[in-house]
C-alpha cells in the first residue's frame, strides 16, 4: 500500500514482439568501451574520434577560450572547417587538404607539440584521417543528447525481461553466452544483501528455496517484494545516498566540530521507504524550502528537511578565515555536488577557466553558483553544533507533542481576561529579571561613578567623560553567545555621536561581551563579542534614535550565536536590524568580574555617552514581544500605569508557564541546517581563476548553454533548477541516476565512471542499455523501487558468480556481463552482518548517530580537545550507517574497507583487498564479540557447524568442509582445555551479556570457530 | 610448544622491482580491478632516483621563521613601532588580526648564530643541535603558500590543494614508486603531542587514487597498527592455526568459483599474519644501541614523544617504508610566543638533527631526503599585547623557512630572500608546487608526467604549477 511498485512490463518480456535493433555498427564492435577494428567498420565519430580529439587536442584547441591557441577550436565543426585563409583545419572528405592531418603527420613540427607530453599513435593518425575521408561529420557528444528509447533487441537467449536482451545481444558479438542460475541459496542471499544490506536467516532460505522450486520466478518476484518493503530496503538505498551527499556528523575543518543532520538522514531513509519517485526527491532535497507548502505543517517541515541535503558540505569554523572565502567555497561545493549527483558533470574545472573538455564556460559555471549563494548564511560555522539557517526538525513523536503544547498555551491565552483578579506573588515582567537599576539616585551597593556622572530628573545624567560602574553582577548573565539574555532601559541621548551607552566586556584585545553604542548618527548597535573581530555579532538598528527626547530600548537575544537572533525594540517596538558581522561561532562569555560600564566601554577608541538613562533592567531570557511591548509603554500612558500597579492573575501565570513549557520543549527539539534564499538574490560575479575576491562579470541564474533551456514559466531559483533537472527532455539526470543503480549491483555502471557523462568520459559498455533504462526510469514515473526490481528480476542478474578460464581469458573485467560480479560486501554490510548473525543488531530506523567501540584515544590523538564518548547498551549494534561520522578521524572499522570519506561527493566505490582488513576482521573488538555471540547461537543448536556456516554463507557446508571445521573445532578445544584461562578472557570480550551457563572451553572453541567463519572470503562477499 | 618459529621478517625485505608481485600483495591492489591509469613506467620515472625514500617531519601550526630561521636584525631598532604602510602592500590579513587597531613590530627576542663551513644562520639557543649539522641541511627561506588559516593551508601542502579531496604527497609516492619491503606499507604517518591544532585524516588520505595508496597511521608504542593483536586469549599459536583452517576454506572457495580476488585475500591473511610478528620488532627499541640515544636524546625512548617518532621514521625507511610522515603539533604561537617556541624546539632539534647523523652514519643520508617545516609562516608584528619579553605572532603566508637534507640536497645552502622586515620574499620565491615538483624530482618522478584520470582529467600532485628548485640540488 505505501509502496506502489509497477509491474515489469509484461508486454516486453515476450520475445515475440521484440524488435530487430538498428544499432548494428555497436552490435560488432569488438569490445565495449575498446575501439573497433577501424579498417572494417564505420567510423563513429562519439566512439572513435571524439576521445582522440578531447584527450590530445581540446587542452589548447577546445571550449577554453582562455588558452585557446591560433584561434583553431576542433570541438565543434564549424569552427574546425572554418576558412583560416586559403585553408582549414579540416576540408570534409579530404584528409590531405587538411591541415588538421598534415601537422599531426608532420615530422617536424608536429601535433600536439612534444613538450605537451600528448602523443598520437599511428592508429590514431589512421582514424582521423580516414573520419575526414568519410566526411570529417561531427556529433554531438552522446550524453548531451536526450536519450531515445531503442527497440529491444531480438536474441537467442532466452530472457526475463528487456535488460537481458541488451546484455545478450553483447554477449552474441563475442561468442558468449549467459551463465547458469545460481543456486538458490546464492540467489537469496545476494538479492537480500543487495537490497537489504543483510544476509537472510537460515529460515528465510529454507522457505525460499521450497517455493522456488515449486513456483519459480512467481517466488523470486514475492522474494523481492519482501524484500523492498522491507524498512531495511530505505536504510540500504540511504547509504550510497549518504556518500554522495557528504553528510557526516561533523563541521569537516580544522576544529571539525559536532553538528546534527540526523534529521535529514531520517528523512533519506523514509524517503526510499515510501518509495518518493526520484523526480520529488529530487526537488525536495534542491528546493523543498520554495516548493508551495505541503498539506500538513508536518509534511511542509519535512520538504524543508530535506534541503539539508545541500547543507551538509563541510563548514570552517576556523578564527582567522575570510568570510567571504568560505561563502564562495560552500556554494562551489553544493554546485559541484549537484552537478555530479544529478548530471555527472565535472562542472567544478569551470570554476577557475572554462572547461578544457565539455562545454562548459566560467561564465556557464557562475551563472549556476549563483541558484546556490543567496543562502543567508555567516561564512563562519557555529563551532558546536548546527550553524544558520537551521529548521526546526522534530520526529513524527515530537511533533505530535508540539501541537499539543502548542494547542495549550493558545487555549491558555485565550482565557486570559484583564478583569481576572489579581495575585500578589509575581510582578509582570519580571519573569527573569536578573537585576533593575532605576538610577534615580546612586545605587547603594557596589557601585562607582566616574568624572561627573549625576543624578537628576529621577535619571543618571552622563556628559561624555563620565561613566556608571555597577559590580556584582549575577552569575546568570554571562553574555555567552549560546545563553539567551534581554536587557531594558530608558535612554535620551543629548547628543548623537558615536558613543557607548553600555557595556561589559573582558578586558583583553578579543574584548568577549556586550557593547550597546550609538553609530551613525543615532542609530543602535548591538554588539555581542565572543572574540574580536574573529566573533562578533553585530545588528545595527535601520532607525536612528532622536535626540534630547526618551526613548525605552529594548535588546533581546535567543542564544542561537546568530546576529540575527539579536533584537532590538525602540518603545517597545521591533525596529529592522542589519547585520554586518555573524561570526559568533565560539559561545566566548564575560569574565565574572567586570562591571556593567554605564556610558561607556573599554574599546580603546570609543567616546563616552552624552545623555541620560534610567530604569536599566538585565533578563536572562530572551522577552517575548509582548512583555517588551509593555516594558516600553510610555510611562505616564495606562498600560504603563496598569502595569506599574497591576499583578498577574492566576490565569496569566497559567499562560505563562504553558508558554515557558511550549519554549523549553521548542529548545530539545533536534534541528537540522537547512537551505533558504535571501529575499533579494545576492549578487555573483565570475571569479577570476576562480579566487573569492578576484569579481569578473557580473551573471544571473542560468542554466549551462549548450543543455535543453530552463522554461520561461519555470522560476528562476532552486525550484526550477530542479523542475529543470528532472524534466523529461534533461539528457543526463535519468542516464546518471539508473547507471548508479546498475554499479550498486554489477559493482560498475555501465558508464564506468559515475562521476562523469562529460566528453573524457568512457562510453557506456550498452549504450542502448543505459538508455532503455533511462527512458523506463522517466516513463514509470521516476520509481526507484521499479528500477531496483526491473535489474535483480533480469536474468543477467540471477547467474551464476562462478568464472570459467573462458571467461577469464574473454573477458576478464567482465564486461559482458556472462556472469554475475562476485563482489566483496561494502564497510558497512560487512559489519552490520557480523551484528545480524551473532543476533546482536539493534534494528531501529533512524534517529541521532551513535558511538560503537573505536579504539582508544583516535580522537584525542588528532582532535582539538575532543573526545570519543562510546556508547552504551543497544546503541552499540546499531546498522552501521547510524555511525558517528568524525570527517577528519573517520571510523576506522569503516574507512580501512574502503567507506567513503564524506568530506565532499563520492559516487564510486572502491574495493580494496589489504592485510589491515584482514586485522581488522580477526581481531576488532566488535567482531570478535560478533564470533563470540554467534557461537552461543550455534551451541545452541544439535549442529553448531552446520548451523554456524549456514548463518554466514546461506548454503549448508561440503563435506569437506565440515571436515575441516569440526577437525579446527576439536583442535581449540584442546587449546583452550589446556588453558581455560585463555578460553575465559575471550569469552568476556565486548560489552554484551556474557555467557553464564554452559561449558566455557566449549564456548571459547565455537567463538574462534566463528571468528573463521565470519573471515571467510564467501562470508563477506556477495557471490 | 612452539609450532610456529618466529621468524625475522624485517631482514626478508625485497627491494624494487623484484618485490614487485609481493608489492602489489601489500598494496591490496586487486587482481581483477587494473590501475588502468598508471601511466607507462618510462613516462614519469625521467629522472635519477637520489631520494629513495622520504621522511618529512611536519611541523603542524606554522613555526616562526623571524624566530628560528630568518633573522632580521632591523627588528630591535622597530621593536615596537608600527610595521610600515608600504611593506603590507595590501596583504590580507586573518580574521583574528585584521580587527587591531595597531599592529607593532616584534622582534624576536632570541640570539642567533652562524654554523658550520657554511656560515648558515640559525637561532642558536633554540636550534644546537641543528646548527651542528648546518652543512647538511639546505636552507629555504623564501617558502611562501596561498592559504592563511591552518586547515587550506596544511591540506595545500599534504595534498597541492587547499580544499580535501585530492591525494596527499604520500600517497602520490606509493602510487607512483610502490613499496619496498612487502611487510609493510609504503606510506606511514605518526603524529605527536596532543596540543595545538588538529590532525586530519586527509593529510594522509588517498583522495580519488585507490584507497590502498593511503597512508597508515601508525600510533605510538608496542602495537601501532589498529588491531594488530589477537584477541584477549588468542595466541600467536592459535592464531596461526586459525589461518590455516581459513586458508583451507579459502583456497577451496576458490577452486569453486575460480575468483582470483579469493589468492589475494589468502595472501593478505598471511601478511597480516606476518604485520604481527614485523610491526612489533620495529617497535622494539631494544635493539637500539646506547649511542642512539646520545643522538635523539633520552624522549626517543618515550612512547608519543617527537623523538621517539623520528626514530621510528628512521626505522621504518631503513625497512623500505618510502614514505614516513610526522606531525609535531603546536607551533601556532599566536601568544606567549617565547615560552611556547622553546618548548617545541626542546621537542624536536635534538632528534630532528640526530636523524641526519643518524642516516649519515648508517650510509642512509645519501638515499634518504628529509623534510622539514609547516603550512605556512607567522607574521613580523605583534598579535596581541607586546611586552619586552612576550609576543605573539599571527599566520602569515607571504614567507617561511624549510629546510630539507639528505638524498640529492645540496647541503650548506641557503636558498631564497625576504625583506628586511620578514614579510615579503626579495629573492627566489618557492611555492608549495615548487616543493612537491622538487621532492618528487628527487624521487626520480617528473611531477607533470605522474597523473591520473579522474573526473575526466589528468590530475598531478602539483596542480598545473610546479618549478624544481635546482639551486638546492647536489
Amino acid at each position: 500500500m505505501r509502496k506502489p511498485h509497477k509491474p515489469v512490463d509484461k508486454v516486453s518480456r515476450s520475445l515475440a514482439v521484440w524488435v530487430v535493433c538498428c544499432w548494428a555498427s555497436i552490435v560488432t564492435a569488438a569490445s565495449p568501451g575498446t575501439a573497433p577494428d577501424q579498417t572494417t567498420t564505420a567510423i563513429d565519430f562519439n566512439r572513435d574520434v571524439r576521445p582522440i580529439l578531447s584527450d590530445n587536442c581540446f587542452h589548447c584547441h577546445g571550449p577554453d577560450s582562455a588558452t585557446r591557441e591560433a584561434g583553431l577550436r576542433l570541438d565543434l565543426q564549424t569552427e574546425a572547417t572554418h576558412d583560416l585563409g586559403g585553408y582549414a583545419a579540416l576540408v570534409p572528405g579530404d584528409a590531405d587538404a587538411s591541415e588538421l592531418i598534415r601537422r599531426i603527420e608532420s615530422e617536424d613540427d608536429p601535433m600536439p607539440p612534444d613538450e605537451s607530453n600528448r602523443k598520437l599513435t599511428a592508429a590514431e593518425k589512421h582514424t582521423l584521417r580516414r573520419w575526414i575521408e568519410s566526411g570529417g561529420d561531427f556529433a554531438k557528444h552522446w550524453s548531451f543528447a536526450p536519450p531515445v528509447r531503442p527497440a529491444i533487441p531480438v536474441v537467442d537467449q532466452e530472457t526475463k525481461n528487456p535488460i537481458d536482451a541488451f546484455v545478450a545481444q553483447r554477449q552474441h558479438a563475442v561468442g558468449l553466452t549467459f551463465s547458469a542460475e545460481a543456486d538458490p541459496e546464492t540467489l537469496i542471499r545476494r538479492v537480500t544483501l543487495d537490497l537489504n544490506g543483510l544476509p537472510p536467516a537460515p529460515s528465510q532460505v529454507d522457505a525460499f528455496v521450497a517455493d522456488y522450486s515449486r513456483n519459480g520466478d512467481a517466488a523470486w518476484d514475492r522474494l523481492v517484494d519482501r524484500l523492498l518493503q522491507s524498512p531495511r530496503y530505505g536504510e540500504t538505498m540511504a547509504l550510497p545516498w549518504l556518500d554522495a551527499a557528504r553528510f557526516a556528523d561533523t563541521d569537516g575543518y580544522q576544529y571539525d566540530g559536532p553538528r546534527f543532520q540526523w534529521r535529514w538522514r531520517d528523512w533519506v531513509i523514509d524517503a526510499y521507504n515510501t518509495n518518493l519517485p526520484f523526480d520529488q526527491f529530487t526537488m525536495q532535497q534542491l528546493a523543498g524550502d520554495l516548493m508551495p507548502p505541503a498539506e500538513t505543517r508536518q509534511a511542509t517541515n519535512n520538504q524543508i528537511i530535506a534541503t539539508a541535503f545541500n547543507r551538509n558540505h563541510r563548514y570552517n569554523s576556523e578564527s582567522g578565515l575570510v568570510v567571504e572565502e568560505f561563502l564562495l567555497e560552500n556554494a562551489v561545493d553544493r554546485v559541484d555536488t549537484t552537478a555530479t549527483l544529478w548530471m555527472g558533470l565535472t562542472v567544478g574545472c569551470a570554476r577557475c577557466h572554462d572547461h578544457k573538455f565539455d562545454p562548459i564556460s566560467q561564465r556557464d559555471y557562475y551563472q549556476l553558483l549563483a541558484f546556490f549563494n543567496s543562502v543567508p548564511e555567516a561564512g563562519r560555522a557555529v563551532k558546536n553544533g548546527n550553524s544558520e539557517p537551521t529548521a526546526m526538525a522534530p520526529t513524527d513523536q515530537q511533533f505530535a507533542r508540539l501541537l499539543e503544547l502548542e494547542q495549550a498555551t493558545e487555549t491558555a491565552a485565550r482565557q486570559l481576561n484583564p478583569a481576572d483578579h489579581p495575585d500578589d506573588s509575581v510582578q509582570l515582567v519580571d519573569r527573569s529579571l536578573a537585576h533593575a537599576f532605576p538610577l534615580t539616585e546612586l545605587p547603594k551597593e557596589h557601585a562607582k561613578a566616574t568624572g561627573a556622572a549625576s543624578f537628576a530628573d529621577n535619571s543618571l545624567v552622563l556628559d561624555g567623560d563620565s561613566t556608571l560602574e555597577i559590580g556584582e553582577i549575577t552569575k546568570a548573565i554571562t553574555f555567552r553567545a549560546d545563553s539567551s539574555f534581554s536587557v531594558a532601559f530608558w535612554l535620551r541621548p543629548d547628543d548623537l555621536r558615536d558613543s557607548v551607552i553600555l557595556s561589559r566586556q573582558t578586558t583583553t584585545t578579543t574584548r568577549p561581551g556586550i557593547e550597546l553604542s550609538l553609530v551613525d548618527g543615532g542609530r543602535l548597535q548591538f554588539d555581542l563579542i565572543t572574540r574580536w573581530v574573529a566573533g562578533v555579532g553585530r545588528a545595527t538598528s535601520t532607525l536612528p534614535l532622536a535626540p534630547d527626547r526618551w526613548t525605552h530600548v529594548t535588546i533581546t537575544y535567543d542564544g542561537s550565536q546568530s546576529a540575527r537572533g539579536q533584537r532590538i525594540y525602540f518603545d517597545g517596538k521591533p525596529i529592522a536590524t542589519d547585520v554586518t558581522y555573524n561570526t559568533n561561532s565560539n559561545v566566548g562569555g564575560v569574565k565574572q568580574n567586570r562591571p556593567l560600564i554605564l556610558g561607556g566601554g573599554i574599546r580603546p577608541d570609543s567616546q563616552n555617552l552624552i545623555g541620560a538613562l534610567r530604569d536599566v533592567r538585565l533578563y536572562t531570557n530572551e522577552l517575548w514581544a509582548e512583555e517588551v511591548a509593555l516594558l516600553g509603554a510610555d510611562p505616564s500612558s495606562p498600560e504603563r500605569q496598569t502595569f506599574a500597579q497591576v499583578k498577574p492573575t492566576p490565569a496569566y501565570k497559567r499562560y505563562v508557564r504553558h508558554r515557558e513549557t511550549l519554549d523549553a520543549f521548542r529548545k530539545t527539539l533536534p534541528t537540522v541546517m537547512v537551505m533558504q534564499d535571501t529575499a533579494t538574490p545576492k549578487t555573483t560575479f565570475v571569479r577570476n581563476r576562480g579566487v573569492y575576491n578576484k569579481h569578473g562579470e557580473q551573471v544571473q541564474r542560468a542554466v549551462p548553454g549548450m543543455l535543453p533551456p530552463m522554461p520561461e514559466h519555470f522560476p528562476r531559483n532552486r525550484l526550477g533548477l530542479a523542475m529543470w533537472l528532472v524534466a523529461p527532455e534533461h539528457p543526463l539526470t535519468a542516464r546518471v541516476a539508473v547507471n548508479r543503480y546498475w554499479q550498486k549491483y554489477f559493482g560498475t555502471g555501465l558508464v564506468k565512471t559515475p562521476e562523469d557523462f562529460g566528453t573524457q568520459s568512457e562510453l557506456p559498455s550498452h549504450p542502448e542499455l543505459l538508455d532503455w533504462l533511462a527512458t523506463e526510469f522517466i516513463a514509470s514515473g521516476w520509481d526507484i523501487a521499479h528500477m531496483q526490481k526491473l535489474i535483480v528480476t533480469s536474468r543477467t542478474y540471477r547467474q551464476r558468480s562462478q568464472v570459467t578460464p573462458r571467461q577469464l581469458d574473454v573477458d576478464p573485467s567482465n564486461a559482458y556481463l556472462a556472469r554475475t560480479p562476485r563482489l566483496r560486501l561494502d564497510a558497512h554490510a560487512i559489519r552490520d552482518q557480523a551484528l545480524f548473525v551473532s543476533g546482536l543488531l539493534a534494528e531501529r530506523v533512524g534517529g541521532p548517530s551513535v558511538s560503537p567501540y573505536q579504539p582508544d584515544g583516535l580522537w584525542a590523538e588528532m582532535s582539538m580537545g575532543m573526545k570519543y564518548k562510546q556508547s552504551d547498551g543497544e546503541d552499540l549494534f546499531r546498522r552501521s550507517l547510524y555511525t558517528i561520522w568524525k570527517r577528519t578521524v573517520a571510523p576506522p572499522t569503516m574507512s580501512v574497507f574502503d567507506a567513503a570519506d564524506r568530506e565532499s561527493c563520492w559516487v564510486g566505490r572502491k574495493r580494496t583487498n589489504t592485510p589491515l582488513q584482514a586485522l581488522t576482521l580477526l581481531n576488532e573488538t566488535g567482531f570478535v564479540e560478533s564470533a563470540r555471540q554467534l557461537a552461543v547461537r550455534m551451541m545452541a543448536t544439535d549442529d553448531p557447524i552446520g548451523f554456524g556456516f549456514r548463518t554466514v554463507t546461506a548454503r549448508p557446508p561440503e563435506p569437506h568442509e565440515r571436515k575441516t571445521l569440526q577437525q579446527a573445532l576439536d583442535g581449540y578445544r584442546g587449546e583452550f582445555t589446556e588453558s581455560p584461562a585463555a578460553a575465559s578472557e575471550l569469552i568476556t570480550v565486548g560489552r554484551s551479556p556474557q555467557f553464564d551457563q554452559g561449558d566455557p572451553i566449549e564456548l571459547a572453541a565455537c567463538t574462534l570457530l566463528a571468528n573463521v567463519l565470519l573471515n571467510l572470503d564467501e562470508v563477506i562477499t556477495r557471490e | 610448544m612452539n609450532k610456529h618459529p618466529r621468524r625475522n621478517f624485517l631482514g626478508n625485505a625485497t627491494s624494487g622491482l623484484g618485490g614487485i608481485a609481493l608489492a602489489s600483495l601489500l598494496s591490496g591492489e586487486s587482481t581483477t580491478a587494473s590501475e588502468t591509469s598508471l601511466p607507462a613506467l618510462a613516462d614519469y620515472k625521467r629522472f635519477a632516483l637520489k631520494a629513495k625514500r622520504v621522511i618529512y617531519l611536519f611541523q603542524s601550526g606554522g613555526p616562526p621563521q623571524h624566530d628560528l630561521f630568518d633573522h632580521k636584525p632591523l627588528l630591535d631598532k622597530m621593536q615596537g613601532q608600527e610595521v610600515p604602510e608600504s611593506v603590507f602592500a595590501g596583504q590580507r590579513l586573518t580574521g583574528m588580526t585584521a580587527g587591531q587597531s595597531s599592529f607593532p613590530v616584534a622582534r624576536s627576542k632570541f640570539k642567533f648564530d652562524r654554523f658550520g663551513d657554511s656560515a648558515m644562520e640559525l637561532n642558536s639557543e633554540l636550534l644546537p643541535h641543528l646548527g651542528g649539522v648546518a652543512d647538511q641541511i639546505a636552507l629555504v627561506r623564501s617558502l611562501h603558500t596561498e592559504a592563511i588559516n591552518h586547515d587550506p593551508a596544511i591540506t595545500f601542502f599534504q595534498t597541492g590543494f587547499q580544499i580535501a579531496g585530492r591525494p596527499s604527497i604520500g600517497a602520490w609516492s606509493s602510487y607512483g614508486l610502490g613499496s619496498e619491503n612487502e611487510n609493510l606499507p609504503a606510506y606511514v604517518a605518526m603524529t605527536s603531542n596532543r596540543g595545538g591544532q588538529a590532525l586530519y585524516d586527509r593529510l594522509w588520505g588517498a583522495g580519488f587514487l585507490p584507497s590502498h595508496h593511503q597512508g597508515v597511521r601508525f600510533r605510538s608504542g608496542k602495537n601501532p597498527v589498529l588491531n594488530l593483536n589477537n584477541p584477549a586469549g588468542i595466541s600467536a599459536d592459535l592464531r596461526r592455526q586459525t589461518l590455516d583452517v581459513l586458508g583451507d576454506l579459502n583456497r577451496s572457495r576458490y577452486g569453486a568459483t575460480g575468483d582470483p580476488e579469493i589468492q589475494t585475500r589468502i595472501a593478505q591473511y598471511e601478511m597480516a599474519f606476518r604485520m604481527q610478528t614485523s610491526v612489533p620488532e620495529l617497535a622494539d627499541l631494544s635493539s637500539e644501541p646506547e649511542s642512539t640515544f646520545d643522538l635523539y636524546g633520552e624522549d626517543a625512548r618515550k612512547p608519543g614523544t617527537f623523538a621517539y617518532n623520528v626514530l621510528m621514521a628512521r626505522r621504518l625507511s631503513e625497512q623500505g617504508v618510502r614514505f614516513v610522515q610526522l606531525f609535531h603539533r603546536g607551533w601556532d604561537t599566536h601568544s606567549n610566543l617565547p615560552k611556547q617556541l622553546s618548548q617545541r624546539c626542546q621537542e624536536t632539534d635534538q632528534a630532528s638533527a640526530g636523524l641526519i647523523s643518524d642516516l649519515k652514519r648508517r650510509g642512509l643520508l645519501d638515499e634518504t631526503l628529509v623534510v622539514w617545516g609547516g603550512e605556512f609562516g607567522r607574521t613580523v608584528y605583534c598579535q596581541g599585547d607586546l611586552s619586552a619579553t612576550n609576543y605573539g605572532r599571527d599566520h602569515h603566508p607571504r614567507c617561511f623557512s624549510m629546510w630539507m637534507a639528505g638524498g640529492g640536497i645540496k647541503g650548506g645552502t641557503s636558498h631564497g630572500k625576504t625583506d628586511e622586515y620578514g614579510y615579503n620574499i626579495v629573492e627566489d620565491p618557492v611555492s608549495v608546487h615548487d616543493l612537491h615538483a622538487t621532492i618528487l624530482h628527487l624521487m626520480g618522478i617528473d611531477h607533470q608526467r605522474l597523473t591520473y584520470k579522474f573526473q575526466g582529467r589528468h590530475y598531478r600532485l602539483t596542480d598545473v604549477d610546479g618549478n624544481v628548485v635546482r639551486n638546492i640540488l647536489s
